[in-house]
């Protein structure tokens, strides 16, 4: 499987995660769950993947689920 | 069999439900566990519940539910969780053990004192009692939102507003009103409100949660495993995971969900007017019947479907035992974990035969149970 730059956004709650992937569904944004890389924390947890193009729609998507707080990074996954 | 202890357990869910709860059998892994199929199918299914509840009792965005097995977790954890040691807090006679003894324990162990509200002669607190029972040292008031026992309903809004006022902890009780009496939560002014899924939501055994701000701050009752944060020592500190530990019931959750939805299309205002016209009729009937009492205040405006008699001075446990044996008829006799609303309304040692209907309930039904009290009365 070949490597490419993903945009990741980490959350504060699991409970978060799923908010987000049903507003981000809703608004259909693509993008998938992945189990949280040891490169933004060690200890599980799920992420957000999708492609670094959509940050402002995903950010957006979140701000209107009043969540504020996730944290956005990129990785090559 | 008549089956009317729905305030233990409403025994008939909807169609489906049973089903909901085989398929996550099926098809659930465990919740936060993973980013493979099954487990992002236990989480979804968890989200849609959460959602479902947020609908029905009106969270904002800001506000969130925390799943766990029952109402007494959901109350032990907020009275254990949320009020803090040495102070004094508010109560009621209607409480219900699972406010109670909670109390009880922090009044051992963490130096809280205890006022209960009292009840009038028809079952209902006033909230002047509770400006009287005000000290400067009271930080929190426990209430339920409707009596176990009588199924009057309590003036939560008024008195949310005087915990508002106060800037007291208010955690209610929604074990018996969550179903059958709307809630709004912005607009009872409540810290925390503590809820059962498998009485008046019609969900199955196993369920219950609580609705909170997610700026709340409870301790958890429970530590161990959420599926994040794994070397930090305490619980993650974000709500609802805080309060989420182990493993969560999906499986039941996933029928609370299909009940909930079943809740939501067929309209709480319907369910409502079809159980209280069930209850008008039980009630008119027990009334043209000498020697029965009936306890509580029959004509609020908003009240459960709930309703406790006494045949002359016959013990409960046999009144409630020849309905069952003779009658087939399911109800609850004895204290029904209501210590001090039986004291009172002078029934602690007679106890109360209570009669609780639902939704699936039938005019045949409360008919039948109207016969067979009037000829046990007579």
């Amino acid at each position: 499987m070949s490597e490419k730059l993903s945009l990741v956004i980490a959350f504060d709650a699991t409970s978060d995660a799923f908010a987000a992937e049903d507003v981000f569904r809703q608004n259909k944004l693509s993008g998938r769950l992945i189990p949280l890389p040891e490169s933004i924390s060690a200890g599980c947890g799920l992420a957000w993947r999708a492609e670094p193009t959509l940050e402002k729609e995903l950010i957006s998507a979140l701000k209107s689920i009043d969540i504020t707080s996730a944290h956005i990074y990129y990785l090559i996954l | 069999m008549i089956y009317l202890d729905n305030s233990a357990t409403t025994m008939l869910k909807p169609v489906g439900v049973a089903e909901a709860v085989a398929n996550a059998i099926n098809e659930s892994g465990n919740y936060a566990r993973g980013a493979y199929t099954s487990a992002i199918w236990a989480g979804r299914t968890l989200h849609e519940a959460r959602k479902e509840i947020a609908k029905l009792f009106n969270l904002g965005d800001n506000q969130t539910v925390a799943f766990c097995a029952n109402a007494t977790t959901a109350l032990n954890t907020a009275i254990l969780g949320g009020i803090e040691p040495g102070c004094h807090v508010i109560t009621s006679v209607l409480e219900h053990n699972a406010v109670l003894r909670p109390l009880y324990r922090m009044q051992q162990t963490a130096d809280i004192s205890i006022d209960f509200l009292p009840a009038d002669d028809i079952g209902n607190i006033h909230v002047e009692d509770a400006k009287r029972l005000l000290r400067r040292d009271t930080k929190a008031l426990v209430l339920t939102h409707a009596s176990n026992v009588t199924g009057n309903s309590v003036d939560i809004a008024a008195f949310g507003k005087f915990a508002r006022e106060n800037e007291l902890l208010f955690i209610v009780d929604a074990a018996q009103s969550a179903g059958s009496i709307p809630i709004d939560f912005d607009s009872m002014n409540a810290d925390i409100l503590c809820f059962t899924g498998h009485k008046y939501l019609m969900g199955p055994q196993g369920t219950g949660g609580l609705c909170m701000r997610k700026s709340t701050r409870i301790n958890p009752l429970i530590y161990g495993g959420t599926g994040v944060d794994s070397f930090n020592h305490d619980q993650p500190i974000n709500y609802p995971d805080r309060l989420e530990a182990g493993t969560q019931n999906i499986h039941s959750i996933a029928g609370l969900l299909y009940a909930l939805k079943f809740i939501d299309e067929t309209g709480l205002e319907n369910i409502i007017a079809r159980k209280m016209a069930l209850f008008t009729q039980l009630y008119e009937g027990l009334q043209t019947i000498d020697n029965i009492k009936i306890y509580g205040d029959l004509y609020q405006k908003e009240r459960t479907s709930t309703l406790s008699i006494n045949i002359g001075d016959m013990d409960s446990a046999t009144v409630s035992d020849i309905l069952s044996t003779e009658y087939d008829i399911c109800t609850r006799s004895g204290a029904h974990c209501a210590p001090k609303m039986h004291e009172a309304l002078g029934t602690e040692r007679q106890g109360a035969v209570r009669l609780s209907i639902s939704y699936f309930n039938t005019e045949r039904n409360i008919e039948e149970t109207i016969n067979a009290l009037s000829a046990i009365a007579f």
